[in-house]
């Protein structure tokens, strides 16, 4: 039943028929006319906003699957064999085994595919533009408006409270004591949390890498997110001095201005710089020497001293 | 590239053979053979427009005032779920479009599925073997008509929170234990804190799991069983004449699924649908009027409209009104539906394996009694809308819902009979199926 023969030209047609050379053309201008839908779907999303962008959204993306479909469909239909074919039907259970002829057969269609390789190509290039571009509109997940990444809370002036919100005097930290604290009316906790720790009794206080001026009433604050991988710094061990996180036991040399003891963090911990205000509560003077928490590839521009970072 | 690729598969998963076996199968034609297609398109459709809308939908009842772009709304209270919808329609680039894309192809969807269905009814497909994927079918027409359901009730607007006062009100209806079964679906009293959380989980994950799975095990049953053909020249119980899945096959059905996805794209982008934002929240006081459920619940809606007020007690008990036509209806139907290949068998005494399709015709009780209850159905689709029909016609409510009820009893009666006269008409004039012709002439010239 399914001789060589039919194979090659569509049911119905005459040998020498333009119509496979017809659909061939018509397919490749469709898949052409997708990628171009495609690619007006994603500049419709990015640059129009507002009223009209539902309406061209709609427009280009059905102009970009209706290129795909039409080709596939012409070019199935005008330049693909067409059969009939024919296949028994087994009862199910007994077991069916292709026919050796119709694997041949279904190679020679293939072989037939094949000599088509320029519309094949435009095929998988349509499909590969339209299946991105319908990615585009996952943009949407992000923020609507220009977030400021390195930003905290502090400025000068800030006071720095307990997480209750109450502010700390400079003088009610026991000496070696360490608390989380977080600016005054801020509520960006996740990156604004800086260790307060009461290295001395008052003055300022020598912690290595000349930020004497940064201490005051014997304190000395550093941000509570660990350069590593932004985990809070939470623990502190008087006895030596040192800030160690409990993710990935990174370890900070307090004395020596947040350098890194031991563990995978690279850099210190951003320093905040300290002042005591005129009712004798301790203020910030500024923000961070450098951006908080794990680095990102635009690291080194953030870095204000420059000449400290990876120290 | 493509081919050594072909090759990395084929030597550690044995793709090839695989695909060989596969490649060489061979579909019959026809055009009435394409809504099952479509559905599965719309479908593909559905899951991806709907991944895209759980990243921006809030499933939640807690209150908040709006602050958004649209400026009717600002300051009014409502749900995260209704701001987050409303946010999906003004504020999120791109959300309109996909809100409307995913609407239109839960209807397509819904319309693919019934068009299939009585193709498949009306030609006696359903008969053995394929008496299990009938039944398969059926429980997809149901879980699409729910998952339809949840998804527009999730909105929170006030059309949907009547919808969902109205599912509470079914559930109370179900004698014995309606009250617990409502307390236990809404977790207290309506509208509660959870519904829309629970909806949401059935609607995106239990649902969506379902449908998805009744469909794989459908297509392979499809492909196990090998598809059904009219009958023809060369066309027996035992073979299988059309065309071979690769390469001409498969290339429109993909085809198929992108001309689905362009023509749900120009709906989504022009043609309006549920704009959440015109309704308000809902807040149970507010109602509106001349509203409408989606189009594959009209029937349901219709029943609840035209049964009488017929409220039976007896024993200190009493039968509420909603039960009989919100769920006696509807689980005869479709018990009925599924139940549909044994009673023929039963009726017939035909208990043999069916290859070949019967036209309408050849069939004329089946096919009369199909008609029937799709009279009847289609009344009560109509009695959905009595409010609509009796402002657009200008004539009292009252006589449109007495001729509607009295026309759910006569008009199948009447289409039922038309049927029957009309198909064994056609079947004694003895005309042949179109094409049949053109085959025997190929057949001739191959031999």
């Amino acid at each position: 039943m399914s001789s060589q023969e039919d194979r090659e030209v569509p049911h119905g047609l005459p040998p020498d028929s333009e119509r496979p050379r017809l659909a061939v053309g018509v397919a490749a201008t469709a898949f052409v006319v997708a990628v171009l839908g495609a690619i007006a779907f994603a500049v419709v999303y990015v640059a129009v906003h507002g009223q009209h962008q539902t309406q061209l959204l709609g427009a280009s993306l059905l102009v970009a699957c209706g290129g795909l479909g039409v080709g596939l469909v012409v070019w199935a239909q005008g330049a693909m064999p067409q059969g009939p074919h024919v296949e028994d039907r087994h009862a199910v259970g007994s077991g069916t085994q292709p026919a050796p002829d119709d694997e041949h057969a279904v190679e020679h269609d293939t072989h037939e595919m094949a000599r088509r390789s320029l519309l094949g190509r435009l095929l998988l290039g349509g499909m590969g533009a339209v299946g991105l571009s319908t990615l585009v509109p996952f943009l949407s997940l992000g923020p609507d408006e220009e977030v400021e990444t390195a930003a905290t809370a502090w400025g000068d002036g800030v006071r720095l409270t307990r997480p209750d919100g109450t502010p700390v005097r400079a003088d009610t930290l026991d000496l070696g004591g360490a608390i989380p604290v977080l600016p005054e009316g801020g509520d960006l906790k996740a990156d604004s949390q800086v260790m307060l720790i009461r290295l001395a009794e008052d003055g300022q206080v020598d912690v290595g890498s000349g930020r004497r001026e940064w201490t005051a009433a014997g304190h000395v604050a550093y941000s509570r997110l660990c350069s590593h991988m932004g985990c809070s710094v939470g623990l502190y061990q008087a006895a030596t001095q040192s800030l160690v996180c409990p993710c990935h036991q990174s370890a900070f040399r307090v004395a020596d201005g947040a350098s890194p003891e031991f563990g995978p963090a690279t850099r210190p911990l951003p320093q905040l710089p300290l002042g005591v205000d005129d009712e004798g509560f301790l203020v910030a003077t500024g923000t961070f020497d450098r951006p908080v928490g794990t680095a990102t590839w635009q690291y080194p521009s953030r870095v204000q001293d420059g000449g400290e970072a990876g120290a | 590239m493509i081919e050594r690729f072909a090759r990395f598969l084929d030597e550690r998963i044995g793709t090839s053979r695989f695909l060989a076996d596969k490649a060489t199968k061979v579909f019959p034609e026809s055009w009435t053979f394409l809504f099952g297609e479509l559905a599965l398109y719309s479908l593909v459709v559905l899951l991806i427009s709907g991944i895209w809308l759980s990243f921006f939908f809030d499933a939640s009842l807690a209150e908040t005032t709006y602050e958004g772009a649209y400026g009717p709304l600002v300051g009014v209270e409502m749900s995260e779920a209704y701001r987050s919808a409303i946010a999906l329609s003004f504020d999120v680039p791109a959300g309109l479009f996909v809100r409307q894309v995913h609407h239109w192809a839960a209807l397509l969807f819904m319309a693919t599925i019934l068009v299939h269905l009585l193709r498949i009814f009306f030609t006696g497909a359903f008969r053995r073997p394929r008496d299990v994927n009938w039944v398969i079918g059926v429980t997809l027409l149901v879980l699409g008509i729910v998952e339809g359901f949840l998804g527009y009730s999730l909105l929170d607007d006030v059309l949907s929170g009547v919808g969902v006062r109205i599912l509470q009100a079914v559930l109370l209806s179900i004698p014995v234990a309606g009250e617990s079964l409502a307390l236990l679906v809404f977790g207290g009293e309506f509208p509660g804190e959870v519904i829309i959380g629970r909806m949401f989980m059935a609607h995106v994950l239990v649902l969506p799991a379902l449908l998805v799975g009744a469909v794989a095990v459908h297509l392979a049953l499809v492909v196990r069983q090998k598809h059904t053909q009219f009958p023809g020249a060369g066309r027996t119980e035992d073979n299988v004449v059309g065309l071979r899945l690769w390469p001409a096959y498969a290339a429109r059905a993909v085809g198929m699924l992108w001309l689905v996805a362009a023509v749900l794209a120009g709906l989504g982008g022009f043609v309006q649908i549920n704009p959440v934002w015109l309704w308000g929240p809902y807040d149970p006081l507010e109602i509106t009027t001349a509203a409408q459920p989606d189009w594959y619940m009209g029937w349901l809606e219709g029943a609840l409209r035209l049964f009488p007020p017929f409220e039976p007690q007896a024993f200190g008990v009493m039968l509420p009104q909603p039960f009989i036509p919100a769920i006696v209806l509807p689980g005869v139907l479709f018990t009925g539906l599924a139940a549909w290949p044994w009673i023929e068998r039963r009726l017939t005494g035909d208990d043999a394996d069916h290859h070949l399709l019967q036209r309408p015709r050849d069939n004329p009780a089946r096919t009369a009694f199909g008609a029937a209850v799709l009279a009847h159905l289609a009344v009560l689709f109509f009695g959905g809308s009595q409010d609509l029909l009796a402002i657009s016609l200008n004539v009292p409510l009252q006589r449109v819902v007495w001729t509607l009820r009295i026309l759910t009893v006569v008009a199948p009666l009447v289409v039922g009979w038309a049927t029957y006269r009309i198909a064994v008409n056609l079947r004694d004039g003895g005309t042949r199926p179109a094409g049949e012709e053109a085959f025997s002439e190929l057949q001739q010239t191959r031999s």
